[in-house]
């Protein structure tokens, strides 16, 4: 059995994963997680401009939040 | 009669009589059963028969160098694997059970003899090859442009037709739906958390119910307006039973 992490979803809403998806380790989850980021974003590019990001923290099944992944964009820089 | 459920299908666009239904069923070799997550089909391999789908669900499916699965079609009883592999050389892709399934073995040479004989019945397996043709398209538009949601509300509502037009049994808004989350981001070219995402979205807007491997759609108008859903590309040519559930 894989451990099930949690992917939240985190722009002027949050929205909690409640079902968590099987990965075969942490690095297993960050990809998936960076992964469902990329598709989101092509999905609903909106939500990211100048001020407003998106993160995705992915939480272990203990709750402890292994990493969180940020997107945002800046004018200029 | 092993070809029940083909001949459910075929019998949307057209009517066989006795003697056509007799001499499919007289094509039949044998019966196979596979265990689910099977390659029942290799690709690069040659068939020597016709596969022909008689229970449970499988895919057609790609395998990319890195691992990486992309499903082609889901095939459910009715649905040929291989009809025309007398015409190509190899298989160009895996036939892969998703749940335990049986398949008839036929005889392609008999079936080709029979098809040239009558036309009937080749232009009904023929509508059924280009309604395969038109599916693939939809998928192509769900992997290329639609969005998660969309693409996997799609699929959804696909499955949802395909099923009442071989006429398997089950409330025509409840059904079984064996695939699994990886199944459907395999279908999609989604990663399985955005579609899990999706289908968690898909209950919270009280479209679906998807509980113990039956899928049940609690508002079909609302499911295909967000899928962007026309039946039209089925080609369903004739009022049947199906048809008129399908419509309602």
């Amino acid at each position: 059995m894989m451990p099930r992490y949690f992917f939240d979803l985190k722009n002027h809403v949050n929205e909690y994963d409640d079902e968590g998806t099987e990965c075969t380790d942490v690095e297993d989850a960050r990809i998936k997680g960076v992964r469902f980021a990329a598709s989101y974003l092509y999905d609903n590019p909106e939500l990211v401009w100048d001020g407003k990001h998106i993160r995705i923290s992915v939480r272990d099944a203990s709750g402890h939040i292994v990493l969180t992944i940020v997107t945002m964009t800046v004018e200029g820089y | 009669m092993l070809t029940r459920c083909l001949q459910t299908k075929l019998s949307n666009v057209t009517s066989l009589t006795t003697a056509e239904t007799s001499a499919l069923e007289d094509t039949i070799v044998s019966v196979k059963d596979f265990r689910a997550g099977f390659d029942i089909i290799a690709e690069g391999s040659r068939p020597d028969v016709v596969h022909l789908m008689l229970d449970g669900w499988a895919a057609r499916r790609k395998m990319l160098e890195n691992g990486v699965n992309q499903f082609t079609a889901f095939l459910i009883p009715g649905d040929f694997c291989d009809i025309h592999i007398n015409v190509l050389a190899k298989m160009d892709h895996h036939i892969t059970s998703l749940t335990p399934c049986r398949m008839a073995m036929i005889d392609g040479e008999k079936l080709d003899r029979l098809t040239a004989q009558n036309s009937n019945l080749s232009r009904a397996l023929w509508w059924s090859t280009l309604v395969d043709e038109a599916i693939l398209r939809q998928w192509i538009v769900n992997n290329g442009q639609r969005k998660a949601f969309a693409a996997t509300a799609h699929i959804l509502c696909e499955m949802h037709v395909r099923l009442q037009m071989v006429g398997l049994p089950g409330d025509a808004k409840r059904f079984a739906f064996p695939l699994t989350q990886e199944h459907l981001a395999a279908a999609t070219g989604l990663s399985p958390v955005h579609t899990n995402r999706v289908l968690q979205q898909l209950r919270k807007d009280g479209l679906i119910e998807l509980r113990g491997k039956k899928l049940k759609i609690l508002d079909m108008n609302r499911l295909r307006e967000a899928a962007g859903f026309e039946i039209e590309y089925f080609h369903l040519q004739t009022r049947t039973k199906a048809g008129q559930e399908i419509e309602n």
